[in-house]
């Protein structure tokens, strides 16, 4: 305190004087503080005087130091009576030394802090003649600072022994605080990190995206939580981090904080599962078009091997027709020249006789016709290939029938494909077929009709299309030519559907089919390397394909 | 079984009266094939017939009856129509043969056909008309 008076009047300074020293002695009486006063004399002290408050800090009276000028001393915590020796020589020296923090036994042998201040009197000549000595009880501070202390470190501890990134950034994004993770992760100290931005540390890519959450957790001031991607040793890791604003008292954001996890290897394996489930899926439509390719192919076997056995069928049907054959020829032989005699040698006047004969030549004929059927299905005999014009051929066939389809009130309807090239047929073989096919359209059509006739040529599956199941066994891109013969009659049963080609199998009446004419058809296809579908046609009637292989780059 | 009747005489030029009717040997495994050609053909006047229904049995009658046509089966136990026909034709060369055969399509009657070369053939079941018109076509030649 520099307050200066000017006091001319002795008495009235004496009077300001006395006022001034009972004001003090108030002051000192009424502090809690214990303060002491030392006399020097040579740079020695010489006298101690203890004020009132000495009896509260140290639990001593005044009169019990001054009747041991040593129990000061003595009480100070042997560790700090350096310091306050050293405080003490300073003052005597004629310096200002700071204040001093010391640890004292109190008389009832508590630990007391004390903050020890000095304030030194000097003469006119700047001697040290006293010094007044202030020890003020700071035990309680003391305390309050050890707690925040340990709740420091415990807050440390628990920080450091977290597996996460912690971290606390001021409202300017630089560091407070980061944990032991933090300093392991990215290589640094704590030291040389607080103070510092993300900026500084990670570059600016990945530090822009933590300032940008930073700053909305500020702005929200509520917790939130972010994706965030921070490269350490030369990789980037995802971590997912929570985030919220530290308040001041007045509620006001001073910090943000941030508990980051390292979820890279969870993403990882995340990732992995994703991978395995898409693999997994793969291979499961994989084996699921495997499956349908098993499915198929089993059923194109299964279609084969009725396709063999009705071969076989055929085969044998063909074989026992052959030997058959030759058996009813001689008694067919014996009945017709039998039946010659008879006709010669009537008794005249018979008049049924030659009736019953002519009935009877009648039947070994139709016999015989059968037979001639059978032997061609089971030896169609040597076939004769050439390049032929199927549709001259199919022209010549319908004018063979054109009488018959007259009669029976039959249009015949040519849907010829003028491009259509030679074909390589036996052609009277060929001719049987299409005979057969028109008159078999034609006897579905008992009260008249229309029977077309349509020929296509093409690439398998290009130009060409074909019911595959029908026909599997064209490649697709093979040249073929398809004829189609289209009635409009009753159409198959379809209980009839799968017979038709079987031998004897007929639907017309006794003795107007032998029921061979589609086996043979069928046997004068297969010979020539085609194939042929019977089915019923949308509308009504049936529709009967075949279907004839070209030879590659032979387009006429 | 040989099946010769009174009217077939051992010889070549029998009596004056028949001297024009032709002599046909029919042989053929079936005695009633045999025997109703031979019916059917005597029945017109015109042929002098003799059956037989073996291949050795045929051979024989072949020299003893001195036929002016043979009608020989193509399929018989023993020995068939071909190698039949080629035996023949080392002891008679000349004499036309006809084949009956029960095989039916052309195709198999010319490769049995081939057996012998070109000789023609009547397929089995045949009418008498057919076979009237071949003898007459044969033996006329």
């Amino acid at each position: 305190m520099n307050t200066t008076f000017f006091i001319r009047d002795p008495k009235r300074a004496k009077k300001v004087m006395e006022d001034v020293e009972q004001r003090y002695a108030r002051l000192l009486a009424s502090v809690t503080d214990y303060v002491y006063t030392v006399t020097v004399e040579q740079g020695q002290p010489v006298m101690i005087s203890h004020g009132a408050g000495c009896e509260a800090v140290t639990g001593y009276a005044s009169d019990e130091f001054e009747a041991d000028p040593f129990l000061w001393e003595s009480i100070i915590h042997p560790e700090d009576l350096a310091t306050l020796r050293a405080h003490t020589d300073g003052v005597l020296d004629g310096q200002k030394p700071p204040p001093v923090e010391l640890r004292l036994t109190h008389k009832k042998g508590q630990m007391r802090w004390v903050k020890h201040t000095t304030v030194a009197h000097r003469n006119e000549l700047g001697q040290v003649i006293a010094y007044d000595g202030l020890v003020s009880d700071i035990t309680e501070r003391r305390l309050i600072e050890e707690q925040h202390r340990l709740g420091e470190q415990r807050l440390q501890a628990i920080m450091d022994h977290s597996p996460a990134i912690i971290h606390l950034k001021d409202l300017q994004g630089r560091y407070l605080l980061v944990n032991r993770r933090f300093e392991q992760l990215f290589g640094v100290k704590r030291g040389e990190v607080i103070g510092l931005a993300p900026h500084d540390l990670f570059g600016s890519g990945p530090a822009d995206a933590l300032r940008n959450h930073d700053r909305q957790v500020l702005a929200g001031g509520r917790p939130m939580e972010f994706d965030e991607t921070l490269p350490h040793h030369g990789e980037l890791h995802t971590y997912i981090s929570v985030k919220f604003p530290l308040l001041d008292a007045a509620g006001a954001p001073y910090a943000v904080c941030g508990i980051s996890t390292d979820i890279t290897e969870r993403k990882r394996a995340e990732e992995k599962l994703n991978r395995a489930y898409h693999e997994l899926s793969a291979s499961e439509s994989a084996l699921k078009t495997t499956l349908q390719e098993l499915k198929a192919a089993n059923e194109q076997l299964r279609a084969a091997q009725s396709r063999l056995i009705q071969a076989a069928k055929l085969e044998s049907v063909g074989t026992l027709a052959a030997g058959v054959a030759h058996e009813v020829k001689n008694p067919l032989q014996i009945i017709l020249i039998g039946l010659d005699y008879l006709d010669c040698n009537l008794k005249p006047g018979d008049a049924d006789a030659p009736s019953v004969l002519a009935d009877m030549r009648e039947a070994v004929t139709r016999a015989d016709k059968i037979i001639y059927g059978l032997l061609e299905f089971a030896a169609p005999g040597e076939f004769k290939l050439k390049e032929e014009d199927l549709n001259a051929l199919i022209e010549q066939s319908m004018l063979l029938i054109s009488g018959q389809a007259v009669t029976c009130q039959v249009e015949v309807i040519r849907d010829l494909d003028p491009s259509l090239p030679l074909v390589r047929i036996d052609r009277s073989k060929m001719q049987q077929v299409f005979l057969n096919l028109f008159i078999n359209a034609m006897q579905a059509m008992p009260r008249g009709g229309v029977i077309t006739a349509r020929t296509r040529a093409g690439r398998c599956d290009e130009g060409l299309l074909l019911d595959r199941a029908a026909f599997p066994q064209f490649a697709a891109g093979e040249p073929l030519v398809k004829v189609e013969v289209q009635d409009t009659g009753t159409g198959i049963a379809e209980d009839h559907l799968g017979k038709l080609f079987d031998p004897f199998f007929t639907t017309k009446p006794v003795g107007v089919g032998s029921g061979l004419g589609l086996s043979v058809v069928k046997k004068i296809v297969d010979l020539h390397g085609g194939a042929i579908d019977i089915r019923n046609a949308p509308q009504r009637g049936a529709i009967v394909t075949l279907v004839l292989r070209t030879r590659k780059d032979k387009t006429t | 079984m040989n099946n010769r009747d009174g009217r077939s005489s051992p010889r070549a030029g029998g009596s004056g009266a028949k001297a024009d009717k032709k002599r046909i040997l029919v042989v053929d495994d079936e005695p009633s094939i045999t025997r109703l050609l031979k019916l059917n053909l005597e029945q017109s006047g015109d042929y002098l017939v003799r059956t037989e229904n073996g291949p050795v049995a045929a051979l024989v009658a072949v020299e003893e009856f001195q036929p002016d046509l043979i009608l020989l089966d193509v399929a018989m136990p023993g020995m068939d129509g071909g190698e039949l026909a080629r035996r023949i034709r080392e002891t008679t060369p000349r004499v036309p043969i006809v084949f009956l055969t029960a095989l039916a399509t052309k195709e198999e009657v010319s490769k049995a056909e081939g057996v012998i070369g070109g000789l023609p053939f009547l397929a089995k079941p045949v009418n008498m008309q057919e076979v009237l018109s071949c003898l007459d076509k044969h033996l006329t030649a």
